[in-house]
């Protein structure tokens, strides 16, 4: 890990790839109210942690073509979204994701010819924008398949989230696996157990999201696996190991 | 007079789901080997799948169904 720019990121949205189509972030926002619980004792203020919040909002291009964002963002979907934003299309790179409403898709036209939307997303489930790593970029496996395994480096007890975004496949059912291991040595020998699945995906093979919430102890290794029969499933994978300090383990 | 020592036999284990796996998913991997809850596991045993639960000795199955 080292300094980077912001070249070569992602947005995937509720199975769409919309990266091509967005021109910046204008706020990837990670944020917590504080409670003012300072008394007549006190001779500063004292305060305690309140709600956390999230939020992406994003500048977009109009792209009208058959299944593109016009199609998915004009809808204003009343449904949560998933979004998932790559730092790095770099398996074990950071993520950023996020359960949310989509609350506008807004233009603004040029004087200069230029459309230029903005869509905001702000967090709906409860969970606030949250950070990862990255197990899959948008991969496709032709029939099951095992990426590589990420090395967190030692084993946890707090449980994990896991993100998929599932962007299309061609036959089959496909089965999304989490897998983590103790013993492997490279990410791919050793022994593996089926950490979290993720829904079924069959035909007529929607694009999908998903989040799962996995408890219980964590093995160092983790990596994305697809099985089942199908062919041509394309995917995104990644994972949040939690911890017994975040937000969701201590209350 | 000394009775004579009772062979070791290997016990089997049977591949359990303790993190509630949803049915038809697999539970254990090793390269491209896949088992299912209540296959009979007979891929390298480590302390972890033991301690973990996700393989049961063969005998501590039958007694639980007693």
């Amino acid at each position: 890990m080292a300094k980077s720019s912001g070249i070569g990121q992602r947005l995937f949205l509720q199975g769409l790839d919309v990266s091509g189509d967005i021109g910046s972030f204008a706020s990837l926002r990670s944020s917590m109210q504080t409670l003012d619980v300072t008394s007549i004792q006190d001779s500063a203020m004292v305060r305690i942690a309140g709600m956390r919040d999230g939020e992406i909002t994003f500048n977009c291009f109009f792209n009208n073509a058959t299944a593109e964002t016009h199609d998915a963002l004009a809808a204003l979907p009343t449904t949560n979204v998933l979004a998932l934003m790559l730092t790095s299309t770099t398996a074990g790179q950071p993520v950023i994701a996020l359960t949310a409403k989509q609350v506008n898709y807004d233009w603004v036209r040029g004087q200069d010819g230029s459309m230029a939307g903005t869509v905001q997303l702000l967090a709906a489930s409860g969970v606030p924008l949250e950070y990862g790593l990255l197990l899959a970029a948008k991969t496709t496996h032709a029939s099951a398949t095992d990426e590589t395994g990420i090395d967190f480096g030692a084993q946890t007890t707090a449980g994990a989230i896991g993100y998929l975004q599932h962007f299309s496949a061609a036959s089959g059912t496909v089965e999304y696996d989490l897998e983590d291991s103790s013993d492997s040595t490279d990410g791919d020998d050793g022994a593996w157990v089926n950490l979290g699945a993720f829904s079924d995906v069959a035909t007529p093979y929607a694009a999908i999201a998903e989040r799962i919430e996995i408890s219980g102890t964590v093995e160092r290794w983790v990596r994305a696996s697809t099985n089942g029969t199908f062919t041509t499933a394309v995917f995104a994978m990644a994972f949040r190991r939690l911890r017994a300090t975040d937000y969701d383990a201590a209350a | 007079m000394r009775s004579l020592p009772v062979p070791k036999t290997k016990a089997a284990y049977i591949v359990a789901n303790p993190r509630g796996i949803p049915a038809g998913r697999h539970i254990l991997r090793v390269g491209d080997k896949r088992w299912y809850e209540g296959d009979r596991y007979d891929g390298p045993l480590s302390d972890r799948l033991i301690q973990g639960g996700f393989v049961v000795e063969q005998d501590k199955v039958n007694d639980g169904e007693k």
